[in-house]
């Protein structure tokens, strides 16, 4: 019965009607872990930001998302409430059950906020006070990350972390220098190999008579079965799977 | 004093004989006479044995006569002398030789003696390239190697051609191979969240039987072996029953390296050919490995056969390099020198193009 009300709840969260979509405030708290002074600080910092920056936020605190996978639940609240801003929207999931959190990034804001630069710069930013159970820093750290990373790219016309047109990449530099080098010297072994064709001789197939081969014996004995499991890798960061298409992001636990 | 060599001479017209590459027949290339091979034979019987009985009184006073100092006992041992039963001349040769030709005048020269206390030859692969085929093949393989020195083609000339008769041990086995192998069959399985392999392990017996015909061994300590395995395969179907008259005009050894010796050789190369057959029934596994082989030869026969061969030599900087040519299917083998410059300025070149693209790759992909 619990675990249906829980989920009652949540589907009332994630699947607000677009018209009740303009009425809900940015920051949503279903688990009871914000005070409503925070949350009035937190809802006027976030229109502030929203304004400055013409983009969506949203924040939610959840008791338990009943099972149901914290990415898609992301991906759903960010497309139900918060995907018409001018230059993009952004939301932080956070459930407390599990103790995880995500993140998810409308297909604008993740050309903004990259899930390459942008999404780990956001959670090193708040995790540390989520874990320590500062839920107002929290909120108030991703606000500011946020705002931060918009300025960022307003005022340098790309996204946080990524290079300016012709920058080269030291890293990226650095591996295809030893790749080409590699690649030369296995180039010079096969021309220097290629001025000799003379080679011992290993086996004898020319030699055998293709028709007297017979099989006396076919034996198969199963022995065991190992088992390797290793999740599948997707655009967000840090979690447990990927994010629908047109959205990015990534979360973790705390 | 009788010649302890005999030279096969055309009974027509007295010319030296020689076994022209693709014919069947012995030809005077001087009066155009053809000769088949059992009428030579019959025809230089007589002479052979003149020849053998005159090399034995030869050799019988042989290390005694020397008036400077005395041949040591491996040298008299290696060293023979032989008169050119067409100049006259002393032929100085090793003790595996069995045909040569004399330097003085170039007569083919066989010296029957040395086919005593030896096994005969079952067979004959007959020279089908000629020595122009040779020299065509031999400029043929310069082609194509990015790295050979520009002046090794231009300043290159061919210093000796020598067709020889390679003494081989031809193998047949009939043999019982048993292996066990660890294969593996691999099922992924992929779910929203994660990948599942599953790595189902067996463990696989093979056993078998089969047969394999004529593995080529060379049989002289002058070849070098891998030299020998190079040039190989031979077209088997052309293998003819062995009559000394094919060695004339060619260099022919006799062989020098038992079939015993030589077979480790031809069973190393069965194994692993038997491994690969009983392997190849494995096919539907996704990953295999040998754990345990044993192969048993049920029937083991040898024979022993001459093959054909171009031997060519070049000099380039001082230095000789040897190339062979199977005198049968035309295979040039060899090692060509190359040049370090080149050596180290295309590779460096290719580095130089490869790196903006990778970098172009690594940047698109991440």
């Amino acid at each position: 019965m619990k675990k249906f009300l829980s989920l009652l709840a949540l589907f009332l969260l994630i699947n607000f009607s677009v018209a009740g979509a303009a009425r809900l405030d940015p920051v949503t708290d279903k688990a009871k872990v914000l005070k409503p002074t925070e949350i009035e600080l937190l809802n006027q910092k976030i229109r502030g930001v929203e304004q400055k920056h013409k983009i969506k936020i949203g924040v939610a605190f959840v008791k338990s998302l009943g099972g149901q996978d914290i990415i898609q639940a992301s991906d759903d609240f960010i497309d139900d409430n918060f995907a018409n801003g001018k230059n993009g929207g952004i939301v932080l999931l956070v459930d407390m059950e599990s103790r995880k959190y995500e993140m998810s990034t409308d297909s604008r804001m993740l050309n903004i906020i990259t899930d390459s630069h942008g999404i780990p710069h956001l959670k090193d930013s708040f995790q540390s006070d989520l874990s320590a159970g500062n839920y107002f820093g929290a909120v108030n750290n991703f606000v500011g990350g946020v705002d931060e990373l918009m300025t960022y790219y307003e005022t340098n016309g790309i996204a946080y972390g990524q290079r300016k047109p012709g920058e080269i990449d030291p890293m990226a530099a650095m591996i295809s220098f030893a790749l080409a080098i590699f690649g030369g010297v296995m180039i010079r072994s096969t021309l220097i190999g290629s001025m000799s064709n003379v080679h011992r001789a290993k086996e004898a197939t020319d030699y055998l008579q293709k028709n007297s081969v017979k099989f006396l014996e076919n034996r198969d004995t199963f022995l065991f079965m190992n088992v390797q499991r290793k999740p599948r890798g997707g655009s967000r960061s840090g979690g447990s799977g990927g994010h629908s298409s047109g959205h990015g992001g990534g979360g973790g636990s705390f | 004093m009788a010649d302890s060599s005999v030279s096969y001479k055309c009974p027509n017209c007295g010319a030296p004989l020689s076994f022209l590459p693709g014919k069947k027949t012995v030809t005077c290339e001087y009066c155009g006479t053809e000769f088949e091979v059992s009428a030579i034979e019959e025809l230089f019987r007589d002479k052979q044995e003149m020849a053998v009985q005159a090399a034995e009184a030869q050799e019988a006073k042989w290390a005694t006569e020397d008036a400077g100092s005395e041949w040591t006992s491996d040298e008299a041992k290696a060293l023979h002398a032989f008169t050119c039963s067409s100049c006259g001349a002393e032929l100085v040769c090793d003790e595996n030789t069995m045909a040569t030709e004399c330097v003085y005048c170039g007569n083919p020269t066989m010296i029957p003696k040395r086919f005593d206390g030896m096994l005969k030859p079952d067979y004959v692969i007959p020279f089908k390239k000629t020595k122009a085929d040779a020299v065509a093949a031999l400029k043929e393989f310069y082609k194509g190697h990015m790295l050979l020195p520009s002046n090794f083609t231009a300043n290159n000339r061919v210093e000796a051609i020598q067709p020889m008769y390679v003494p081989f041990w031809l193998f047949d086995s009939k043999i019982t191979a048993q292996a066990d192998f660890r294969a593996e069959k691999h099922h992924v399985i992929t779910t929203p969240k994660e990948i599942i392999t599953e790595v189902s392990v067996f463990k696989c017996r093979r056993k078998g039987i089969m047969s394999f015909e004529r593995i080529p061994v060379d049989g002289s300590k002058k070849m070098d072996d891998t030299y020998m395995e190079s040039i190989e395969p031979f077209n088997y179907s052309e293998l003819e029953k062995f009559s000394a008259a094919y060695l004339t005009g060619y260099l022919a050894d006799k062989y020098d390296v038992t079939a015993e010796s030589s077979s480790a050789r031809a069973d190393r190369r069965v194994e692993n050919s038997a491994i690969e057959v009983l392997q190849s029934s494995l096919e539907n596994f996704d990953a295999v490995q040998l754990e345990d082989a044993a192969i048993k030869k049920d029937v083991g026969q040898v024979s022993y056969a001459m093959v054909p061969v171009w031997i060519l030599t070049t000099r380039y900087n001082d230095r000789p390099y040897t190339f062979m040519m199977n005198g049968q299917t035309g295979k040039v083998v060899g090692s060509l020198p190359y040049d370090k410059t080149k050596a180290f300025l295309y590779p460096a070149l290719c580095s130089l193009v490869l790196m903006p693209i990778l970098y172009f790759l690594i940047i698109t992909l991440t």
